[in-house]
Formats: C-alpha cells, structure tokens, sequence
C-alpha cells in the first residue's frame, strides 16, 4: 500500500524595487513588466481554474514587500499596461510579416493569448493583481507569507538593529497589505542563522524555511518539520526533490520540447523593424518573444527549432506524472525513516521560475495538481499553517548557519566582486542606528521626521541582496552600483541634514516620490533596545 | 573593486561575516582622526587582526595594509561565534583599536557541493553566452 505523504511547496516572488518615474523606458522595469506577464499572472489564472474546477492549489505563496508595493504602484501600473499594449501592438505586425509561416504563427497566437490574458486580469482588478491574489488566500485556496523589507540577506547585517527593522517593517507592510499579520517568513536566499529565530517571534511569526544541509548531523531529516526552542516552526528544504526542477542540467526545465529561454526576437528581427519596441538607446534587448524550443543544449543558440505548444504541453503531462511518481517513491522510503508520522516532502522555489525562466512551469505545477486528484495518488498539497496544525508535535531543533546559495553558504553575496558594499551598509546602518537612538524620544518638526523616515528606506534599500548578487554575476552590474551608491549616499545626506536641522524640502519630495515604498515607515524601528 | 562615489561617514570600526565554514569577511575603517595619524606616520601603515573564539583563543591573526576596506580570513572550520579585534601599532607597541561583532560560522557540512543554485545557473549561462 503507497505510503500518504504531504507536499509543501513555496514560491518565493521577490524583485528589486525598480522605480523610476519619471523615466519613460529604464529597462531594469522590464523585470517587473516580463514576470507579470510570463509568471504572476499564468500563476492566479491557474490557482483561479484549479478553485473554479473544486481542487485546492493549496500552495505557499512569498510576496516580497519590494514587489508587493511595485503591484501596487500607480505609475508601474500604467507602464505595465503600455508594455503589454506594445507587445500585442507588434505581435499584430508580427502576422504579416510571418504570414507564411504556420509553424511560428501559432507561437504568436500563443503570445496574443498570454498579454491578452494579462491585460485582461489586470483591466479586471483597476491594474493591482494583489486584488485576486488576496481574493485566494480568503478563500483558504493559497497561503501568502512575507520576507525581508527589501530581501537582505539576514545574517549578513552586522547591526542587530537592522534585522529587527528587516524583519518588523515586513511585518507591518504585510499587515497593511493583506490585511492580517502574517504567519510565515520566508528567510531571503534561505539564509537562516539560529539568533533570527528571536526577532522572527518577537514580530509574531509561527514559522520559517531553512536549507536541508541545516539540519545535517542533527539526526533529524528532512520529511517532518520542526520547531526552535523559543517555538519557531521550521520546515526543511528537500534539495534532491527540488533538483528534478531546479537543476537546468538534469531538471525538467532543460527539456528538447521546452521554450528556449536565450532566443529572443529582440536579438532576431532587423532592428530597424523592432526599434519602436527598445528602450530610448535603441540597443538590442530582450522583448519576452522567444519562437524557438531548446532542441539541443548542446549546440549553438542558432540551432534551434521552432517552438511547438501541444508538444511541449505533451512534455509537460510526462514530467508531472514523473515527479508524481518519484515524490511517491520518496515518501515510501522516508516512511521507514519517520515510522508513524506522514512524511512531509519541501519544495520552495523562485516563483520567477516557473513561467519566466522555465515557461511551461505553471501548466507543470497545474497538471501536477490535478492529477493528484484526477488519479488519487496518496499525496496532498498542504501550506505550512494546515500542516502544523495537524501535526502539532514537532521536534525541537537549532539548524545550522546556512542558506540556498551556491555552495551552500554566503559566498555569491560576499566575494571580490561585491565586498566592497559592506562597508557602505556598515556605515551607513551605524549612523542610522545611532541617528534613531539620538531622536526617538526628541520632538522633532515634520520635515525633519519625513527625512529620518525616508533616510531608513534608504538605508533598508541599500541592504537589498539583489545589488550583491547582480555585481556577482556581472548582470546589469552598472546598474546594481549604481542604485546601490544612490541609496547610501542619499541615506547618508538626509541623516545629516536631519540632525543638522536644516532639511532640503526639494531633495526629500523628490526622493520621496521615486522611492515612495513602505508609506507607514517609522524610522524609531532602526533604535536599539532599552537596556535596563 | 572599492566604489569611491560612496560618501559615508568614517569611523573607527570592524565588523565580521561568515562567507564559508572556516572563512569570515572582517571589513574595517577609521575616524578621520586616525587616518590622518595613520598617515603622518605616527601608527604602522600595516594593522594586525586577530580572530578570536567564543573562548577567547586566537584562531587567527595577520598583518593587512591599513587602507584595504576588508579582508578574508581562514580559521579552522569549526563552527561556533567568533570576533574579530583590530590594533594599530604607535610607538609603544600594538594597542587594541577596535572589536567586531560576535559572528556565528557555519558548520562544514558534506552535502552541499551536491546542489546548486537554479537561478544562478540560468543566470550564468546568460552572462556566459
């Protein structure tokens, strides 16, 4: 008899906040534009269908605070809307000049349906998709969690301070948002250190992620969940059941049939032809219009065959179906290691993923769905807050410093290449500390306590991992620098200006308006404790 | 690469963070004062760091030009909080100018060459085409 098992999977969506707005085509919002399109939007369509059709998603869904508030944005609304009006705008031309082609017009039909969808949903909601996605998880059909402020890696800030003001703005901005404090934090990069499991509780969080090497030579494994000594509940990241997706070598995503993610129309039409749809420089970029299917990994990028859907939706059916059957295989064997309980298998993955980088990930995640139904295999979907809530027993545990970057640890965000922002964040997070100790019981004028304030976004901005890890795969590196210098330097003028009592209306409204995230912010969060 | 078009308040301070079992990244500064002393000679141009266990015993200790702004550190792979202890060398000898945070180091653990990183594969492959 096949062993029941309980799958926990958590997509974690986290961007940068990009907002430039007065700026009409910065390309760095094209993340923000190209993930709603190909991944937040396929996502609620597909939790919608699977409601609709009676079967639970029962998935975990991670909002980063940066993203939550570029959904809410007014001004990255009416600029998501002109992207997806100028994608079909050119798909249109797209026809006509590849009418002869039967094979890649039913690839641009496919696109039409995909930023027809978009700007429908988005029409549907007056631009915010955090409408139907709130909608969900009322309707108990997903479980939406929090991270960081603005994704800093945990362990990595020095000042304790800082994580506290991490962790409590994430908080706050959650509750603003959804309406309820939220139960779940997910740890940016999986980064876990045992001294977070206090400010976690201390902000009334009831459970984290962490890595699965963790909680190596602990004796425990990882099918059952656990909980700190001051009762965070922690649920264990299974890597080898996540490498069937994650891996782009050996995983599912690496597939002949699958869309080529590399090949895009931004680099194959004349230029002259796709130049309305560039940015102001004109340069070549990526338009998120991609006809080719991998093929062969192996060979050039100009080697490629055309896309074909039913064929790669085919693909998909026998990935999901092998996934099913492996995740079956594991529960019985990790049955006879946790005797007496269900086993819990973990997947948590960049929500990103699925449909951005791998396209067919959400139909995988649907089909995956429905066919644990469909065909009653002993498995179910389950969010951590169901899960702890029938298995209330959980074994006490201290997991290890770790996170779920390469090799493991810290490196991708502290090597040669990125080092030197650290002593920036150092001192710029010391001055805000010491600037927050010094005013929070002081009467300060308006203009001085909207400049302390909007001297913490700096600071909680500049703490971001994204400037990291862009530096440290050399992808829009100039840009990373730059926001990264911008916000340190603005943090360090407005303190300044603050404390001197000489505030520069001019230079505050307009930081104001450009990096207007967490409205609510109190700047006494960055204050050290009362020692007694 | 140090980015000079960072305008940050300098003060005597070290601060330590785990990178890898058995490797800290310690950074480090000074006042505006110091570095002017520093700089007519009146402190060594080289500063000593020590690496220091929860029991107090040095775990490491080097020598490193005064005007880096960090540096990595080995030690035994052992985990457990560490600090770190900057000193200046005057005329009579090595004084202690400035203690870092207590850091925890990760402990080695024999799993993790086995996996990677799924984003930074595609990235990679990105930046690498």
């Amino acid at each position: 008899m096949n062993t029941r098992a309980s799958l926990l999977f958590v997509l974690h969506a986290h961007l940068p906040f990009v907002n430039h707005p007065s700026d009409s085509g910065f390309l760095e919002e094209n993340w923000f534009f190209e993930a709603v399109a190909e991944t937040y939007v396929p996502l609620i369509r597909m939790f919608e269908r699977l409601a609709a059709d009676h079967i639970r998603p029962g998935i975990t869904l991670s909002i980063s605070p940066t993203l939550g508030a570029m959904l809410e944005n007014s001004e990255l609304k009416i600029k998501l809307s002109s992207y997806l009006k100028s994608r079909l705008e050119l798909l249109s031309k797209e026809k006509t000049r590849l009418k002869r082609n039967r094979r890649v017009l039913k690839v641009v039909a496919m696109y039409e349906r995909l930023y027809m969808d978009a700007l429908e949903l988005l029409e549907c909601h007056d631009g915010n998709l955090l409408v139907p996605v709130r909608a969900l998880q009322r309707a108990g059909q997903i479980e939406i969690i929090t991270t960081s402020a603005t994704h800093a890696v945990l362990p990595l800030l020095i000042r304790k301070e800082a994580v506290r003001a991490q962790v409590a703005v994430a908080a706050g901005d959650y509750e603003t948002r959804f309406g309820r404090r939220p139960s779940g934090f997910w740890l940016p990069e999986c980064a876990f250190e045992p001294g977070l499991s206090s400010y976690l509780r201390m902000e009334g969080f009831h459970y984290s992620f962490t890595e699965s090497h963790s909680v190596e030579g602990s004796g425990a494994g990882v099918f059952s969940s656990y909980r700190t000594p001051n009762g965070l509940g922690i649920f264990v990241r299974d890597s080898s059941s996540s490498a069937d997706v994650w891996s782009a070598a050996t995983g599912y995503p690496g597939n002949p049939a699958y869309r080529e993610f590399y090949r895009d129309l931004g680099f194959d039409a004349p230029l002259d032809y796709i130049r309305p749809y560039l940015g102001e420089d004109g340069t070549r970029r990526n338009l998120g219009i991609k006809y080719y299917r991998i093929t062969d990994r192996t060979k050039d990028l100009s080697k490629r065959d055309y896309y074909d859907p039913e064929a790669a939706a085919a693909q998909v059916e026998k990935d999901a179906a092998d996934y099913l059957r492996r995740r079956i295989e594991q529960a019985q064997a990790a049955a006879l290691s946790v005797p007496g309980r269900e086993p819990l298998i973990v997947n948590c993955y960049d929500a990103e993923l699925f449909g951005h980088w791998w396209f067919e990930g959400p139909l995988f995640l649907e089909t995956m769905i429905r066919k644990i139904r469909q065909e009653r295999l002993p498995l179910r979907f389950v969010t951590p807050s169901e899960y702890n809530a029938s298995c209330p027993s959980a074994t006490e545990i201290v997991p290890g410093v770790s996170s779920w970057g390469e090799k493991g640890y810290f490196e991708p965000w502290v090597n040669s290449s990125n080092d030197w922002i650290y002593k920036g964040i150092c001192a710029v997070t010391d001055k805000m500390v010491d600037t927050a100790n010094f005013f929070k019981t002081r009467h300060l004028q308006p203009l001085q306590k909207r400049a302390l304030n909007q001297a913490a976004r700096e600071v909680l901005l500049a703490q971001s991992s994204d400037w990291a890890f862009l530096l440290y795969i050399g992808s829009h590196a100039s840009y990373a620098r730059r926001r990264f210098t911008d916000h340190v330097n603005c943090a360090v003028d407005l303190l300044a200006q603050a404390v001197g009592g000489r505030v520069d209306p001019d230079m505050l409204e307009k930081v104001e308006k450009k990096d207007n995230i967490f409205p609510d912010i109190d700047f006494r969060l960055f204050a050290s404790p009362m020692r007694y | 690469m140090e980015n000079n078009a960072i305008r940050i308040p300098h003060e005597n301070k070290i601060g330590l963070m785990p990178v890898r079992p058995g490797v800290f990244f310690v950074l480090w500064d000074f006042s505006p004062v110091r570095m002017r002393r520093i700089r007519e000679g009146e402190f060594s141009e080289e500063i000593k760091l020590k690496l220091f266990n929860e029991d107090n015993k040095v775990c490491f200790e080097g020598l490193f030009p005064w005007n880096r702004y960090g540096a990595y550190i080995s030690h035994e792979p052992r985990a457990g909080r560490y600090y770190a202890v900057l000193y200046v060398e005057g005329e009579d000898g090595w004084i202690t100018l400035s203690e870092s945070n207590m850091s925890l180091s990760p402990a080695l653990s024999g799993s993790v060459n086995e996996r990677s990183y799924a984003s930074m594969e595609f990235h990679r492959k990105k930046v690498g085409t």
